[in-house]
């Protein structure tokens, strides 16, 4: 396409990304406390990302570790051509890919596929209506994310952190264009997912004024 | 509407860059041009709506996050273990170990125990129930000296006979009885026979039976065992 968008823009400075590479040379030779640092800036971030992958808290913990060693581990093997987040991030989100794996393994044992969605907070002075309605659409879309495969949900939730197509094409590894074309499937669905009057709440005007907060992007 | 003339962007183009123009990562130049699409298209508006809530409800659900500090830790005994193992596994091989290594690989060591273990206990298993045998089976060849085959073998003498071809027990009877008075046949298989003489059987008959037995053309093979265990191998 032609059209670039710009480096960095998941909410992350440049003197941040400055900071995360200056980290990383430190961890290259070892440096424990620089590791600190860069564990204690990533630890929030990978924990909601691989969180929002897997919806099991009994594994985040341990794909954050993974996640985390390998950075220590293989800290001599990046090589600067992306930003230290999207490295990072790419670790992380083939770490929960894996766990993902042998979880449908053992989701399939078990049977266990039960998922309590979470309820949004409404704007106190919400029409009792256009709330019950917004809750809906809400519970709905979760519910739609949730049946996405692991490959346009990874899209979807990194979007939602505020990445560029171009750093979720790092991430995922894939072309831009397949990130595009995953977004593009990802919404189809969950537009067919949505029910009629889900789908009439999106068109209320109303509607976008109901959440106590505007999209909370990492 | 042709949007080309006041926007570098198609509509197109717009519309994939939707959800990063949601998401704040676009450029502000991008973003622009995405947006003066927007005021035009009620179409792209509905998406931009679809969006925006799909992006909250991504963000909505916050996980219990653990104890930063905690974790670190964790991770560090982890990194710790870990490096001590490295550095062991760097530490010289004693002699026996090199040796070993070029044997079997040091990864295999296991399999290799594991598999040494069990060669042992065959062997220790094979020699508490290794069963006596007098003699191993011995072909005849009547042409020869029968006694002379015959000269180590203890009562009672068992006979293994195999056949060409399918046998029924009284056929094999039939065989044994024109030679001597008493025996037992036992059927094994319905190819292979074993025929029992007792202790008393007299050396002539047995030279007769062994002539008689290499003389029918459905017996291929004469073996003497020692005893039924040896027979059953």
């Amino acid at each position: 396409m032609g059209k670039q968008v710009a480096a960095g823009s998941n909410r992350q400075s440049a003197a941040e990304r400055d900071d995360d590479r200056q980290l990383m040379a430190l961890v290259v030779h070892k440096d424990r406390t620089a590791f600190e640092q860069l564990y204690k800036r990533y630890y929030h971030r990978v924990f909601q990302f691989a969180y929002r992958m897997v919806k099991d808290h009994g594994v985040v913990e341990e794909i954050v570790d993974d996640t985390m060693f390998a950075v220590w581990k293989s800290a001599a093997s990046f090589q600067g051509k992306s930003a230290v987040s999207t490295w990072i991030f790419g670790i992380a989100y083939r770490r929960a890919l894996k766990t993902l794996e042998k979880g449908r393994k053992h989701q399939a044992m078990s049977g266990d596929n039960e998922q309590i969605y979470a309820e949004p907070d409404m704007h106190p002075t919400a029409d009792p209506a256009a709330a019950a309605q917004a809750r809906d659409l809400h519970r709905q879309l979760q519910q739609g994310i949730d049946h996405l495969s692991s490959d346009h949900k990874a899209v979807m939730m990194l979007t939602g952190m505020g990445y560029s197509y171009g750093e979720i094409s790092e991430i995922v590894d894939c072309p831009e264009n397949t990130v595009k074309t995953r977004m593009f499937h990802a919404l189809k669905y969950l537009k067919n997912h949505l029910s009629d009057s889900a789908l009439g709440a999106l068109s209320n005007p109303e509607q976008k004024n109901l959440w106590t907060q505007n999209t909370p992007i990492s | 509407m042709d949007t080309k003339h006041t926007n570098q962007l198609s509509r197109e183009e717009a519309f994939e860059l939707l959800p990063w123009h949601v998401n704040g990562s676009l450029s502000d130049e991008l973003n622009q041009q995405v947006i003066a699409h927007l005021e035009v298209c009620p179409e792209l508006r509905a998406e931009a709506a679809l969006l925006a809530s799909t992006v909250f409800a991504t963000n909505a659900d916050e996980p219990k996050y653990g104890q930063v500090d905690e974790s670190f830790k964790a991770l560090m005994n982890r990194i710790d273990a870990d490096e001590r193992q490295e550095e062991l596994s760097k530490t010289p091989d004693r002699p026996w170990r090199q040796w070993l290594s070029g044997l079997v690989p040091t990864s295999r060591w296991s399999q290799a125990f594991s598999a040494a273990m069990l060669v042992v206990l065959g062997l220790a298993v094979g020699l508490v129930l290794q069963p006596v045998s007098v003699i191993d089976p011995v072909p005849v060849n009547p042409a020869e000296d029968p006694y002379r085959v015959l000269a180590g073998v203890k009562e009672p003498l068992i006979l293994s006979l195999q056949f060409s071809d399918d046998v029924d027990e009284m056929f094999v009877k039939g065989l044994v009885a024109s030679v001597v008075n008493e025996y037992r046949v036992e059927q094994k298989s319905q190819r292979r026979y074993l025929v029992f003489l007792p202790k008393k059987t007299d050396a002539g008959e047995i030279t007769a039976l062994l002539k008689t037995l290499n003389n029918n053309a459905q017996v291929q093979r004469i073996e003497i065992v020692a005893d039924s265990t040896e027979a059953d191998k």
